[in-house]
Formats: structure tokens, C-alpha cells, sequence
């Protein structure tokens, strides 16, 4: 009764509407019940009193939703609903009507029209209290009784978790905050408090600063203090592991993941199934000067059979409880190169469900003395050096979902200038294969795949059918073919028509209105092409760095060192402007950070990341940039993303996939798909992109791709224009009419239905209607057929 | 109206759309949303990208990558309340239920595809049920390894039968009963696997309340060459300790409509899947095994699925063609698709696969892709005899993926049957199928003998006529006496006279050889210039050769490794072969030697270009021309070699064979001293790097 009470009060304006609309329901759904047949499992029927209560807590329109009994939408998946039941005291206890001096031994000491934040000494744990709804949240686990071992009961009840590294010790010590030294300072909005282990001798101090929605937490680097390196430093730093934890499945809500293009993990019981697996992530992929590659186990030893999961491209991460209205997003503005997100369902040690962000000073790495056996563990001799900040933005109440959580990233963008708001244009992405080598007798022979003139012909072709809005990107086009890398000069290959030929194209690309660009991969060099004894990459054990391509003609790629890349990037915008080339696709480099060592000094990603910030600005200042796959700390400078990935990684634990990345970027930064030719559910994908509000992409060449079959390009098995043509000129009308329906608005309604149904609203008053079931589906008047879509008002 | 808001509520309190400023409109299309669609899917998330690559074979046996087959679909982590308990086998009968030998849990569980429980069988009767059959009329045959017993329930899970150890002096009186997995005939017949039985599968007929009838599909063990020579050197005592070579039992079996029984076995090859006729003979060699398959299943087009312990999912056409490989080890990547302990694999009727495993104790649900789909349909018509309409779905294949070479078989064959011998031609050699090739080859080659025969006889006709006359004309007025005077002249330098008295020596060995000798016939110039043309003629056969013989892949070349090869043997065997002579009263020089050798390949020489040119116009019918051929050639040059050092060594026959045999030993132990100089190095190089990566470190961190 007393959760009753509270709902009454927080939708007392609605209340009466409420009344009217539970009698209108009833009355239909008797109706419905009545004509027809019951054929529906029952089962759920009792619960019902545990959840009536809940009834008053939903809003009006979802109310009315009721009408007919089969739609019921929900975000998450039928089976699963089923056993997710939060518990009312759980939610009770989470939800603080009043302001409070003191929550669970939190004070408060700072607030502001929204929020109020509570402080608590001991464990340097806060509270954030949600003015509005009364909603809480908590940073390190209330419970007196925490079910696991010492280490771990320090690890909860800390809120900044240090991993101290004792010597070269491979496991860390986790530092219990509790009996630490501090000296805290309450500030204007927050505090400071100064930590110092004595035991570890290791300290640092942590501001806290309570925001317009949310608050910050930032550990500077020079706070940072190590006083005994030889035998005490710091591992990680955990910043508020457990803000806004659930235990097993109590509440309700989800977790969100940075997984590729987004994806949930719900704050469900999970009975134990995931022991020991947790997303644990690098922000920006991972680091291939330290870490050594998974140990993987290979078909007949020589096949990878595995997919590379997804990256995290921007440092984001979050919480909502969508039972007290309450979510955050946890935004890292500083440190983020150096950063791993964390996510940890209930099961996997402990019981609860939390995420957060962890950020890596030092590791420990295995260095090889010979090159066939030994080697001794080595500590990092010095500490990645950055600052650390976490912005923590909350949304409440209606907003407390995940489209809240991505509105808010997306004004965060803007408003920081960290994206180009671009005029949103569909246009379908086409690249073209220029040449390859394969081995021939004694030399390689030029597999040519299109020439400059293949382009022209297709593009008049399709011209001629009316696809004219193109962006195309043309790989291979250098002399030496697709993979003699670096790419030095403007020069083309013979094979495909020479530079003049090139040039011609692209300016007459230009006229036609088709953005042109070539391809550009920034990172690698082939040493099988070019001088590899300077310049390259060396991991931080000083041994070169080479990527396998398990290709038939060159087996490995080296990468260039970001300094020689700067080189090369400024001579070749020199050359391409002597030659009015102004458009450049750049891959590599924008979805590669990580630490190497040039002549005896160690560079941190922080280093490599920031040359490749300042050299690819440098660039767009000059050129129109269109960067593949970019990490977030690059978006400032496309035009255009391209091999958006559509889905996550498919990670056991994640419960569903979402559309974040998207709903961000929609309408300010075109995004492109990955190839539509290798997808084997066609149709399916095609609705995917309809729904995401990503541009399809093709990847063609002229001939046909089976002379490929020697060439390092071998796994491309099907790309020729004549089998494509039709689909590129279906796709392209279809998804034009979409595109143009919701040109420059942006998403604010996202709903997935048990029926299949996908309903996606953007700001301009469009609903698109995505049906993914095999049966048609009758919505607003308008049916929509089985794999299929509308667009609707 | 209660359920209707029980639902309702668990599902509203998580939607999370915004729409509190749009109340009124939101309410209208809820008002209009009507919903037609009664299926409710497990799961919304299903996406194109998977975890794991898929590969296909193409027709030189390389995997190669292709579209995704089978997308997840969805988990089954408990049936009805529970979570399965060291489940092991499971049974999908064609109403799509899914019965499970829950071992752990003692019971036979049924479910729905979705995971809903439908009933539990068994209960207190069955011990450890770990394998479990059901027919057509839904009863229920279940091994039970614990009780050593075979169970069969009625569809209302009474129990109807049990059969125990069999009574049988066949049987074996000491060989215990441990039932493990077992599938059962339309006539009740049962065959069973049972743990640490190596006879076979356990053939039981429920007559007379069970009749043993013997034992079916035994696998064969192979004696290796070590075994021989273990067995040849090893004590009575030492043999014993050796792992004894017993056959292994199989692992998995299926049934298919027919009856025919497919198993699999772990560390057997090519026969590691089998498909036993009634005789129990294997019927199948499929172009891919697993060494550590789980399981085996039978698709609905007679496809067939082999699941492996690793967790790799293989599917077969049911001629045993790889047609897709996907899947993999899970090695804490915790994504969907991958597996832990893989023990069995099913189809249900929409083609969905499911895949139980035994450590997550749960089931994956495959779902097949648009474009499996295709090939499966064209299957479907294939197999039905409707070639020309398996011709749509195939081609679509093929336009999705080029080098999908399965496709490009089926294509070949489609039009083998409509007779378009030429179009069959093009797709069984991108197929790589020399067989189809082949066979389509000799029917085109009759139609063009048939359409060409006759200009082509007179053409010979007319040639000999010409030959004839110039013949003629030239015995009578000389007309050819500059040709002559050309090829006279041309002969007559010494380098020519050389390269040609390689014709002489093939002939006349023994003068050969003494020419070579005595008379200067050789020279190296002469003889480089021979090696040179073999080596020419040997890549020409290597890569030249008709597309039925040829042993290397289309448009693959390694040249430089061929040259380095054939001079790398070719000097070692001369070297040897000098050394030898030299110091067995050999009278031969090095040079001599050497160009005995080179004439001595004059055979290949000559013949070698006509077999190439024949190889390319013939067909299965008539390989053992080539054959033959190639069988002269080289007993030819053999035993030139053998005249070669007899003769220019002046040895007799007996001390030609201690030569031979010394030389090959010598060969021998060259590669061996320079393989161990190979190491020295390799490890004096790995030291010094060692040092100085330590000092390094050592200075680094000083």
C-alpha cells in the first residue's frame, strides 16, 4: 500500500485521465474477451495481484495500449518478460520521497534544482537522490551482509577501487577504500577527498562535482601518488564501480553496453548461468602493442572460425532502473584511451548487477628474451600518464531509457562540438575493387577487377535508372594494387587507366554530383611492397608488430609508426590538391589505437591517439574525410561514417541489441552500412537499415570476383555489378523514399513488440513501421506485410 | 481481463518510449493497432552478423568463406521451471517436439520449441537415460546406461518393454550391457551403441521379448607401419604396454526414412562419418571429417549434419559434400553460437537446428538464412528429378557466392541430365569435378568427332598425299635440296650434333655411354641446355596437363620452388653418385656423370610433350594411355640411369647395384648433415638474439 500511495502522488495531474481510460480498457478488452475464443495460456493470471498494484505506476497512452490484448509492447523479449519480476520492497527501498539529511549513512552536501548528492566519508561513496521522483542510486553496496570473500567485500563497499600491483605479481591486490587515510574538503557543489593507502603507500585525490544532471568525478593524473614503485603501484582504478547497482533481479531495468552498435543487458535474475563472464572492454578496441592475442582455438589449426566482436567506439556506458524512473550515462571525457568498460551481470561473482569504468595505468606483460622460448614477466615501467574524469548524466522518469540515455549523448556531442552536424542526404555507398596481385610464374600478375572506365560505364548505367545520389569509394586504385601500402602519391595503376584517367573520373564525378573517394588505408605498410626496416610499429617489447591476413599472396602487414604516418599524410595532401583531389576515405588509423616503442622511449595510446587526432585535423582542414568505422574521439572530422556495425557482438549475457550509435547520430552524421553482399538474410538486413536509419553499402567490382581466388582478396565471393545491379537500384529507391520522409529529424521513440513489430518515431512526427515477423501486421490503418515496412504519421 | 493486464503490466512497465508529450496521438494508434500475428518468436534480437564464420569446400577441398548459414535464434536454458541436468541426447519428432535424456535428473523431458515443458517420462524408472529415440506413433525408446537396460514407453509414458543384456552366445558372456545411444527401425528393430562394446552396434528385435540378432556395422581397425616395426622389435612385455588395437566404438548413430543407419566415430578419418546400408557396409566418403565428431543427424532433404565435440556444426549433402562448416569452441569468448561441450545436434521440420549443450546444459536454436534456404530448395528439386527447376535457386546461389563450388557441382549435373554437355562442361570445371568433367567431355568430344570426323579424316588423308608428292618431286628434281641444305647445315654444328645424339643415346645406350666418354659426344653446355628443357617440360606437365589429371590447382604456380627443386635433386643425386664412383674404382669423371644423367632424361624429353598434348583431349574412358605411357617413360629412363652408371663407370651389373644402393644412402645422409647444420644455426642465431635482448633488458631496467 505504501508504493501505492507514492504513485498516487507522483501522477496525481493524471490520475483522473488514468481512471477513464482503466474503464475504457476494461470495457473493450471485455469485449474482445468475449468474442473471442480464450485460447491463451493462463498462466500469468496469477501474479496478477502481485502486479495490479503496479498498474497505476504505467502512463496514459500505455494504458490505452491494452485495447486489444494481443499488443503489448515491450522492449524486451515474451520469454524473458516472464520471469522478470522486480521486487515492490526492493523498489521501495530505492525510492526516497523526501530530502533527507542522511541516507544509509550518506549525508547530504550539495544539491541544485535536480539533484542532490549525498556523501558518506568512510567508503568515499555518494548517493545521487532525483529530486523529482525521489529516485536514488548508490555507489557502493548498502548490505551489511555481502555474500564473497574479504577482497571482494572491499571491492563492494569501496567507491574508488584501486587494483594495487605488488612487484610483477600477475593478480592484483584490490585496495579496501575503508582503511584508507582521507582528508576530505567540502566544496560549493561536492567534495574533494584526498586518499592515501599507507600500507600500499599509493594515494590520489578524488573531485566530485554535482552537475545540471548529474555530477562528475575526476582523479587528476598529478594526484596520482606511487611512493614505493619497487614494490607497490597501481594497477587500475575503478571510478564508482557499483553506481547504481541491482541486486540479482530485485529491479528493474538494464544495463547499457558500448557493444558495437549497442546493446542491453537486463537487470534480471540469472541463476547462476554466467559465471565468470562479464563484458570487459576496451574502449577503442584493444591494444595490440601489450596485450597478446586470444588464446583461440583453431579448426584443423589453421582456421579462425570466430568473428572479431565488435568495437567499443565511443567510452559510454549505462544504468537505468526503469521501475523508480531513474538512468544514467556515464560518459568518459578524460582518460578514455585508456579505459575498459565493465559490465557485470548477477552470477558472475558476485550477486549483484553493475557496470562501470576502469581505467589502466600500469599492466603486466610477458617479455620474450629469445625468439623461440623464454621469457620473464615485466611490469610497465611507467604509468600511463592521464587525467581521469567521468561525467555521470542522469535522465528520470519518462526519459529514463535508453533513448533518454542517447538524447543525452547526442546534445552532449553537439554541444561540445565533438560531432559536424552535416546536411543528412541519403546517398548509397558503392566501392569498387580496382586491382589485386596474384603470383604468376616469377612475378605477380595484375588481377584487374574495374577500371576507370568500368566506374564511368556503372555509372551511367545507373544513371540511367535513376540512381544518381552515390557515394563512392573507390579501393585498390594505387599503383601495386590494393594491398602495395602505404600509399605515398597520388598514382594510379596502369591496370585500372592511370592517374589521368583517375583524375578525369573523379571530376567528373564531381559534376555529376556523385561524391567520389579514394580509399586510403593509413596504417599498414606491406613489407613484401615496401621498406619496412624504419618506421614501424614496434609492440612494447620491442618486438615488430605484424598482422596476419592468412592471404595467398602476402601474408603479413606491418603497421607504420604514427609519426611517418603524419609524414606521408602531408606530403600525399599536397599531392592529391596539385591534382584537385580534395575527397579521401581513411581507414586504419581511425579504428587502431595503441602503445609502442620507437627508439627506446614508450608511447601510451594516449600518445597514439592524440597524434592520429591532431594529423587527421590537420588533413580535413584541407580535404573532405570520410573515416571507416572512426572511434567517437574522431567524429569531429567525418563527413561521414562508413561499416557502421549494425548489431553488437552477440555476447551470451546481452539480452538484446539496440540501435544506440544510431539513434545518436541519426540525422547529423550519415552513417553507412556494412556490405549488404556478404549478408546472407537479405531481406532481413534490409529492414535493419530501414529501422537503424543507415545508408546501405555495396561493395562491386566489374569482373567477376572468382579471379580473385589468388589474390590476398580472395574472400571476396561475390561483388560483380551485373548480379548487383538490380539490388542496388531496389535498395536505393526504397530506402531513398525512407530517408527522405525523415531528412535531418532525429529518433525519439524506439519500441520493439512482442509481435515482431519495430516502431521507430523520429522528432519530425514520421513513424516507421518495421515488421521483422512472418505474418502481416495491421497498424494504424495500414498493413504491413510480412518482412516488410511502412512509413506512417 | 485479468491476464489481459497481468500481460499488459509485465510488459509496460519497461517500455521506454518517450512519449509523455504525445499522449493523445500515441493513443489513437494504439486504439488502431490490431494485431494479426499470433506467433510469438522467442527471440527479437536475432541478427545477420553472427559470432562465427561460416565455410563452404570448394572442389580442391579448401575451405573457403562464405554467406552465413544458420543464424541463432534462440537459447533454451530451462524446460518449463527446471534447468537441465547433464543432459545428453535429445530427439526432435515431426510435430517439433523435443524430448531430452536429461541424465542428470533421471527422466526423459519434453518440450516445446520454445522450451515449455509438455511432460517428464520416466520418473523413477530410469537411471541414467542417455540416449533417446522416439517413432512415428510417439513411443519412447530410451538407453539407459545405469539400469543396463533399454526402455520403451507408450505415448502416455507407461512403460511397455524394458530389454536387458542379451541371452545369446554371440553376444559374448563376459561383454557387459551399458546401452549409451540407440535409434530404431519402422519394424521396431533397435540398435543400440553401448559403452565399451567394440563389436558394434547391438542389433535387437522386440520378438520373443527380444531378440539378439547380432552385431551390426563394426568398425575395422588398420595396422599402421609403426605397429608393424613396433611389433618386429618390441618384447612380449613392452607389446603389452601398448595401447591394444582394438576397434572403437562408434559415438553417435541416426536413422534416416529409408532406414539406412549413419554413425560417427571418433579418431577414425574418412570413415569417422558412415552410412551403413542394411549389409552394414559404408556407403559414404565424405570430402571432410572431423576427428572428434559428437553426433549425427539427418536433415530434411537428406542432408546430413555431424556436430563435433569442439562445437564445430558440419553439414553434408547426402552424397557426403561439405556444404557448410560453422560454429566453434566457446574458450571463454561467451558468445552466442559457440559451445562448451557439444553432445548433440537436431533438425526440426522448418530446418531449425538445435544443439545441446552438455556443460551450459542448455539448447542453441539455429535458424537457416535466406540464402541456406536457397540451397536447400534447390536440393529439394534436385533430388526429385526436377533438374531444370533446381537450375533457378542454384543459379542465385551462385550469383550470392561464385566459389561456392557445391552450387556449381549441382549446376554441372542439372545440365548433364538436360543434355546441355557444354554448359555442363563450364560448371564441372569451375566445380573442379574431374568426374562430371569428364563425362560431359566425351559426350562434346562425340559431337564434334560425329560433327568433324569426316573433314578430319580427309585432312589426314590429303597431308599424307602432299607428304607424298613432296617426297616424290623431291627424289625426282630435287625441289627440297635448300631445306635440306639448311638442315644439314644446322646439324652440323657441334652444340646441335650434341642435343641430338641425346636421340642416339636413348637408343643405343651402351655406345651411348661410350660416346659420352670416348668420343666427346657431351658437353655441359649441351647437357645444362637438356636440364633447362626438362625442367621446361616438367612445369609443363605440372601445369599443362588436361583438367582430369592435373594435380595441382588452376592458376596456381610456384616456379621458383619446381627449378630449386629439380636442381636441388638433380645435383644431389650426381654428386652422390660421383663420390660413390670414386671411391669404388668408378671410372667416370663428374662431367661424364653428369651428362650420362641429363641423356638419360631424353625419354621424358621426347615423350613428354605428346603425353601433355593427349592428357587434354581425353577423357576417364581412356586414362590408361596416359597411364602407360607415363609407365614406359619412366621405366625407360631408369634404366638408362642404371646403363648410364654401369657403363660409364665400366662396372658390372652387381657393382652398378652396390653403387645405386651407396649413392641412395649417401643422398641419405646429406640431407641429414645439412639439416643438422640448419639447426646448429637456427639455435647459434636464437642464442645470440637471446643475449642480446637479456642485455637490453638488463641495461634498460639497470
Amino acid at each position: 500500500m505504501e508504493r501505492w500511495c507514492i504513485e498516487l502522488k507522483t501522477h496525481k495531474q493524471t490520475l483522473q485521465k488514468i481512471v477513464i481510460a482503466i474503464l475504457l480498457t476494461f470495457c473493450l478488452v471485455a469485449a474482445v474477451v468475449l468474442v473471442r475464443n480464450l485460447a491463451i495460456n493462463t498462466s500469468n493470471t496469477l501474479k496478477h495481484d502481485k502486479n495490479a498494484i503496479e498498474k497505476v505506476d504505467s502512463s496514459v497512452q500505455e494504458e490505452q495500449d491494452t485495447q486489444d490484448e494481443d499488443v503489448t509492447p515491450v522492449s524486451m523479449t515474451l520469454d524473458k518478460s516472464k520471469r522478470y519480476n522486480g521486487s515492490a520492497e526492493a523498489l521501495n527501498a530505492a525510492i526516497v520521497p523526501e530530502s533527507t539529511k542522511e541516507i544509509k549513512g550518506h549525508t547530504l552536501i550539495a544539491s541544485n534544482d535536480s539533484y542532490e548528492l549525498y556523501f558518506k566519508e568512510e567508503s568515499v561513496s555518494i548517493i545521487v537522490r532525483d529530486k523529482k521522483t525521489g529516485s536514488i542510486m548508490e555507489s557502493t553496496v548498502s548490505e551489511d551482509k555481502v555474500k564473497g570473500n574479504n577482497s571482494w567485500a572491499g571491492f563492494m563497499k569501496s567507491g574508488i577501487v584501486l587494483n594495487v600491483i605488488k612487484g610483477t605479481n600477475v593478480n592484483p591486490t584490490t585496495a579496501d577504500i575503508r582503511k584508507a587515510k582521507k582528508e576530505v574538503t567540502v566544496t560549493e557543489n561536492g567534495f574533494s577527498a584526498k586518499v592515501y593507502f599507507d600500507n600500499y603507500k599509493v594515494g590520489f585525490t578524488v573531485n566530485v562535482e554535482l552537475t545540471d544532471d548529474g555530477f562528475t568525478a575526476q582523479i587528476p593524473n598529478d594526484s596520482i601518488i606511487e611512493d614505493d614503485v619497487a614494490q607497490y603501484t597501481i594497477g587500475e582504478i575503478y571510478v564508482f564501480p557499483f553506481m547504481g547497482y541491482t541486486k540479482l533481479g530485485e529491479r528493474e531495468g538494464y544495463m547499457f553496453i558500448p557493444d558495437g552498435n549497442g546493446a542491453l543487458i537486463y537487470l534480471e535474475d540469472n541463476e547462476g548461468r554466467f559465471v565468470k563472464s562479464s563484458f570487459s572492454s576496451y574502449v577503442y578496441g584493444a591494444n595490440i602493442g601489450i596485450d597478446e592475442s586470444e588464446v583461440i582455438s583453431l579448426l584443423w589449426d589453421e582456421f579462425e572460425t570466430v568473428n572479431d566482436s565488435e568495437f567499443v567506439l565511443a567510452p559510454i556506458f549505462g544504468m537505468v532502473h526503469t521501475d523508480s524512473g531513474m538512468g544514467y550515462l556515464g560518459i568518459i571525457e578524460d582518460g578514455q584511451y585508456s579505459a575498459k568498460i565493465e559490465a557485470h551481470p548477477n552470477g558472475d561473482y558476485t550477486d549483484y548487477n553493475w557496470i562501470t569504468s576502469k581505467f589502466i595505468l600500469r599492466q603486466i606483460y610477458t617479455q620474450p628474451t629469445s625468439n623461440t622460448s623464454g621469457s620473464i614477466v615485466t611490469l610497465q615501467k611507467d604509468r600511463n600518464q592521464f587525467d581521469i574524469k567521468v561525467r555521470y548524466c542522469f535522465t528520470s522518469s519518462d526519459k529514463a531509457n535508453y533513448i533518454g540515455l542517447a538524447e543525452k549523448y547526442r546534445d552532449y556531442l553537439i554541444s561540445n562540438d565533438m560531432i559536424t552536424p552535416t546536411e543528412d542526404k541519403f546517398k548509397l555507398r558503392m566501392d569498387f575493387l580496382g586491382s589485386d596481385k596474384e603470383d604468376w610464374l616469377i612475378f605477380k600478375n595484375s588481377v584487374t577487377m574495374t577500371t576507370v572506365e568500368n566506374i564511368k560505364e556503372m555509372f551511367k548505367e545507373l544513371e540511367e535508372s535513376g540512381v544518381t545520389d552515390l557515394l563512392a569509394i573507390y579501393k585498390g586504385w594505387q599503383k601495386g594494387g590494393l594491398y602495395d601500402l602505404p600509399i605515398t602519391s597520388y598514382k594510379a595503376d596502369g591496370a585500372i587507366g592511370g592517374t589521368d584517367e583517375l583524375t578525369d573520373l573523379i571530376n567528373d564525378s564531381k559534376e555529376k554530383g556523385i561524391d567520389f573517394f579514394l580509399a586510403q588505408d593509413a596504417l599498414r605498410i606491406n613489407p613484401s611492397t615496401n621498406n619496412t626496416t624504419f618506421n614501424i610499429v614496434k609492440k612494447i617489447t620491442k618486438r615488430i608488430y605484424s598482422e596476419s591476413t592468412y592471404g595467398e599472396v602476402y601474408d603479413t602487414f606491418n603497421f607504420i609508426t604514427p609519426k611517418r604516418t603524419k609524414e606521408i599524410l602531408k606530403d600525399l595532401t599536397k599531392s592529391y590538391k596539385s591534382d584537385d583531389v580534395a575527397n579521401v576515405m581513411l581507414s586504419g588509423i581511425t579504428n587502431q589505437i595503441y602503445s609502442y616503442s620507437s627508439a627506446g622511449k614508450i608511447y601510451g595510446r594516449v600518445d597514439t591517439a592524440k597524434a592520429y587526432d591532431e594529423m587527421i585535423g590537420t588533413m580535413s582542414k584541407d580535404m573532405n574525410l570520410v573515416l571507416d568505422e572512426p572511434f567517437a574521439y574522431l567524429w569531429k572530422y567525418t563527413d561521414a561514417i562508413v561499416d557502421m556495425p549494425v548489431t553488437g557482438s552477440d555476447y551470451v549475457y546481452e539480452d538484446e541489441s539496440i540501435p544506440f550509435l544510431s539513434i545518436v547520430l541519426k540525422g547529423s552524421v550519415p552513417m553507412y552500412s556494412d556490405y549488404v553482399n556478404f549478408e546472407a538474410n537479405k531481406q532481413e538486413y534490409f529492414l535493419k537499415l530501414v529501422e537503424m536509419g543507415i545508408n546501405p553499402s555495396f561493395y562491386i567490382t566489374y569482373e567477376d570476383p572468382a579471379e580473385l581466388q589468388n589474390t590476398n582478396s580472395a574472400n571476396l565471393y561475390t561483388s560483380k555489378f551485373t548480379v548487383y545491379k538490380d539490388n542496388i537500384v531496389d535498395y536505393y529507391n526504397k530506402l531513398k523514399e525512407v530517408n527522405e520522409a525523415v531528412q535531418g529529424a532525429k529518433i525519439t521513440g524506439h519500441d520493439r513488440y512482442d509481435n515482431n513489430l519495430t516502431v521507430v518515431t523520429y522528432d519530425n512526427g514520421i513513424k516507421i513501421y518495421i515488421n521483422y515477423g512472418e505474418k502481416p501486421i495491421n497498424v494504424n490503418g495500414m498493413t504491413i506485410d510480412a518482412m516488410s515496412y511502412k512509413v506512417g504519421e | 481481463m485479468e491476464e489481459v493486464n497481468v500481460k499488459k503490466n509485465a510488459c509496460n512497465r519497461l517500455r521506454m518510449g518517450a512519449f509523455m508529450s504525445k499522449k493523445i496521438r500515441t493513443i489513437i494508434v494504439s486504439f488502431v493497432i490490431l494485431l494479426l500475428a499470433g506467433v510469438i518468436q522467442n527471440a527479437a534480437t536475432t541478427m545477420a552478423d553472427t559470432p562465427y564464420k561460416t565455410y563452404t569446400q570448394d572442389g580442391y577441398g579448401y575451405l573457403v568463406e562464405t554467406q552465413t548459414a544458420y543464424t541463432p535464434l534462440s537459447t533454451i536454458t530451462k524446460i518449463g521451471e527446471n534447468a537441465l541436468a547433464n543432459a545428453s541426447d535429445m530427439y526432435i519428432t515431426n510435430d517439433n517436439q523435443i524430448y531430452i535424456a536429461d541424465t542428470g535428473n533421471k527422466r526423459i523431458v519434453v518440450a516445446d520449441v520454445n522450451g515449455n515443458l509438455v511432460k517428464a517420462i520416466g520418473d523413477g524408472t530410469l537411471k541414467e537415460p542417455t540416449g533417446v529415440y522416439v517413432t512415428e506413433d510417439k513411443t519412447v525408446y530410451v538407453a539407459d546406461k545405469g539400469a543396463r537396460k533399454v526402455f520403451v514407453f507408450d505415448s502416455n509414458g507407461q512403460v511397455v518393454a524394458e530389454y536387458g543384456k542379451p541371452d545369446h552366445p554371440l553376444y559374448g558372456d563376459d561383454m557387459d550391457f551399458k546401452p549409451d545411444k540407440l535409434v530404431v527401425d519402422h519394424a521396431g528393430n533397435m540398435y543400440i551403441i553401448c559403452e565399451g562394446n567394440t563389436n558394434g552396434m547391438v542389433h535387437i528385435t522386440p520378438t520373443e521379448g527380444g531378440t539378439f540378432l547380432g552385431y551390426f556395422g563394426t568398425n575395422f581397425t588398420s595396422v599402421s607401419f609403426t605397429d608393424v616395426l613396433r611389433r618386429l622389435i618390441l618384447s612380449d612385455e613392452q607389446r603389452a604396454k601398448l595401447a591394444s588395437n582394438i576397434p572403437s566404438t562408434p559415438n553417435n548413430l541416426a536413422i534416416d526414412e529409408k532406414g539406412l543407419i549413419y554413425t560417427v566415430t571418433k579418431g577414425e578419418t574418412y570413415t569417422s562419418l558412415k552410412k551403413l546400408n542394411i549389409a552394414g557396409k559404408n556407403i559414404i566418403e565424405p570430402t571432410e571429417y572431423d576427428t572428434l565428431p559428437a553426433a549425427v543427424t539427418i536433415g530434411n532433404y537428406e542432408n546430413i549434419f555431424v556436430l563435433s565435440d569442439l562445437g564445430y556444426v558440419y553439414e553434408y549433402s547426402k552424397e557426403g559434400n561439405l556444404l557448410f562448416l560453422f560454429g566453434g569452441a566457446d574458450d571463454g569468448r561467451q558468445r552466442i553460437g559457440l559451445f562448451k561441450k557439444a553432445v548433440d545436434i537436431e533438425v526440426d521440420s522448418n530446418n531449425n537446428l538445435y544443439v545441446l549443450d552438455q556443460e551450459k546444459n542448455e539448447i542453441q536454436v539455429f535458424k537457416t538464412t535466406e540464402f541456406t534456404d536457397l540451397l536447400h530448395e534447390s536440393l529439394y528439386l534436385y533430388q526429385n528429378g526436377k533438374y531444370t527447376q533446381s537450375k533457378e535457386p542454384l543459379k542465385q546461389v551462385i550469383e550470392m557466392n561464385s566459389l561456392f563450388d557445391y552450387a556449381n557441382l549441382a549446376m554441372g549435373q542439372a545440365y548433364l541430365q538436360e543434355e546441355n554437355y557444354g554448359q555442363a562442361l563450364k560448371f564441372f570445371k569451375m566445380a573442379k569435378d574431374p568426374k562430371g568433367y569428364s563425362d560431359s567431355f566425351w559426350e562434346v568430344r562425340n559431337i564434334w568427332l560425329k560433327d568433324n570426323l569426316v573433314i578430319l579424316l580427309l585432312l589426314v588423308v590429303v597431308l599424307m598425299v602432299i607428304k607424298r608428292l613432296f617426297k616424290y618431286a623431291h627424289k625426282k628434281y630435287q625441289v627440297l635440296a635448300p631445306v635440306v641444305r639448311i638442315r644439314d647445315k644446322i646439324g652440323s654444328f657441334v652444340f646441335i650434333k650434341q642435343v641430338n645424339y641425346s636421340g642416339y643415346f636413348m637408343k643405343h645406350p651402351i655406345d651411348g655411354c661410350y660416346g659420352v666418354r670416348r668420343e666427346n659426344k657431351a658437353s655441359y653446355k649441351c647437357a645444362n641446355f637438356l636440364l633447362v628443357l626438362f625442367m621446361v617440360l616438367y612445369m609443363l606437365n605440372k601445369y599443362a596437363t588436361g583438367f582430369i589429371l592435373k594435380t595441382v590447382r588452376e592458376g596456381e604456380f610456384d616456379i621458383f620452388g619446381d627449378i630449386l627443386f629439380i636442381i636441388a635433386a638433380f645435383l644431389l643425386t650426381t654428386i652422390c653418385t660421383y663420390l660413390v664412383c670414386t671411391i669404388t674404382d668408378g671410372e667416370g669423371t663428374f662431367k661424364q656423370i653428369y651428362c650420362a644423367f641429363v641423356y638419360a632424361l631424353a625419354p621424358y624429353i621426347v615423350m613428354k610433350p605428346f603425353i601433355v598434348l593427349v592428357s587434354n583431349g581425353i577423357t576417364y574412358n581412356e586414362v590408361f594411355l596416359i597411364n602407360f605411357a607415363n609407365l614406359v617413360m619412366y621405366i625407360w629412363v631408369i634404366i638408362l640411369v642404371f646403363m648410364a652408371i654401369k657403363e660409364v663407370n665400366n662396372y658390372s651389373v652387381k657393382e652398378t647395384f652396390r653403387t645405386i644402393g651407396l649413392t641412395l644412402f649417401t643422398a641419405l645422409i646429406a640431407i641429414l648433415l645439412l639439416f643438422i647444420i640448419y639447426i646448429l644455426v637456427s639455435q647459434v642465431i636464437d642464442f645470440v638474439q637471446a643475449i642480446y635482448g637479456e642485455v637490453v633488458y638488463r641495461i634498460e631496467n639497470a
